[in-house]
């Protein structure tokens, strides 16, 4: 059995907030400097009472409405969030009943934020190919506009909120294995640099105490994806003995477009193999790839015969980046 | 490209309106934005990343120019770029 990805969707709340509005806010950062910088012109705003399963279940709907699959063959849920509707129960148990997903599924939440994509993929490929499930539904779903606080430019212009529901099924193969479809995979983690992103209050820790609102260091965070990003590139290309040439496209997280086009240039990735797709949306932690996946798909720019090269990288730290073709 | 032009550009400012004796601490344009730029344009540049902890500690103009050329030189805790 091989996992394959088989079908993406992806959900944006409503409520627009655009370049023009956070402009009136921060009058010495004009609309124009603003998405010249980020490369964003809209971030999609959660409602008051809009959580992560809200999104998750909107983007899996879409997913199932597609044709891709009925909620009924899904027997594994994996859901990453670091917005989670409560402590406790775990949203992908919301998200089971919701949706109409069988008792007979097995569901967690993973607690990643923009590296969780793909160790997603490395979670359901892994269940799919040891026989455990057959179709896992994959959601990232975020809401951190809820961590923000309104007066910080540095966040308040970067993220947006959003959910993507992949399907990753097991596809009959062999004897001789067919070809590989997920993978290899390299994996990364420093949590010297949790306190470069981090949301204080509400966690055990600092109960009462602490910060409510997302914190992020933006130079010390600049300087880690620096060192990590392209040693990450250059040990998958050697992992999976390919060179940069035979990757049709790159599919990073979309942080913003400033980092990542410093990054592009550093890695020698030309602009037209590299995506970008956070115009509409922001920076959506981790459903930020999906999207950019579905995007480019979409719009022609990543076929079912291509390769592509995803990587995910942010907050802990923490960082993953992985091979796919999407067939 | 010199320190100082990078230094001008990562603030937005005209090359001849930084005269090497400002203190960056005074300066409205010296943010977490402009420090970003400016490691960008440092790293473009030499292929070297500055550390945001000795950055930050930087007073003056002269002290941002003595960081690059120890970063450089790999006397300071830099990082070097991994192509």
């Amino acid at each position: 059995m091989r996992a394959c990805i088989r079908s993406i969707e992806y959900h944006l709340p409503e409520l627009v907030l655009s370049s023009a509005r956070l402009a009136e806010d921060f009058p010495d950062w004009p609309a124009e400097k603003i998405e010249a910088k980020t490369g964003i012109r809209e971030r999609r705003i959660a409602g008051e009472g809009e959580c992560s399963s809200d999104l998750a279940v909107a983007a899996a709907r879409k997913l199932f409405a597609g044709g891709a699959c009925a909620p009924e063959t899904i027997d594994y849920v994996l859901l990453c969030t670091q917005t989670p509707d409560y402590f406790l129960p775990t949203t992908a148990c919301l998200v089971q009943e919701r949706l109409g997903i069988p008792t007979s599924a097995g569901a967690l939440d993973f607690n990643l934020g923009c590296s969780g994509y793909v160790y997603g993929l490395s979670l359901a490929q892994g269940l799919i190919e040891t026989g455990q499930a057959r179709h896992v539904l994959l959601l990232t779903a975020e809401t951190y506009s809820k961590f923000i606080d309104p007066r910080d430019k540095n966040v308040r212009t970067i993220f947006g909120d959003a959910a993507a529901a992949t399907l990753v099924e097991g596809v009959e193969d062999g004897p001789p294995r067919g070809p590989t479809w997920i993978g290899p995979f390299i994996f990364g983690t420093d949590g010297a640099g949790a306190a470069n992103l981090r949301v204080e209050s509400g966690g055990m820790r600092c109960r009462g105490a602490g910060s409510p609102h997302l914190h992020m260091n933006g130079p010390k965070i600049f300087e880690f994806t620096l060192r990590a990003v392209p040693q990450c590139v250059g040990e998958l290309l050697k992992k999976s003995q390919k060179s940069a040439g035979e990757i049709d496209r790159f599919i990073f997280h979309q942080a913003n477009e400033f980092m990542l086009d410093h990054l592009r240039k550093k890695i020698g990735v030309p602009l037209e193999r590299f995506s970008l797709a956070m115009r509409h949306c922001g920076n959506t932690v981790s459903a930020s790839i999906p999207i950019a996946m579905k995007e480019d798909r979409d719009a022609g720019k990543f076929l079912p015969s291509d390769l592509a090269m995803l990587v995910g990288f942010g907050v802990g730290y923490s960082w993953a980046a992985t091979l796919v073709r999407w067939p | 490209m010199e320190t100082r032009s990078m230094l001008a550009q990562a603030m937005e400012l005209p090359k001849r309106k930084l005269t090497g004796t400002e203190r960056l601490s005074e300066m409205e344009r010296w943010d977490s934005m402009a420090m970003l730029n400016f490691m960008a344009l440092v790293d473009a540049h030499y292929g070297v990343t500055l550390s945001p902890d000795h950055l930050v500690q930087c007073e003056s103009v002269a002290e941002v120019e003595a960081l690059v050329e120890e970063t450089r030189n790999g006397n300071h805790a830099g990082v070097h770029s991994v192509d």
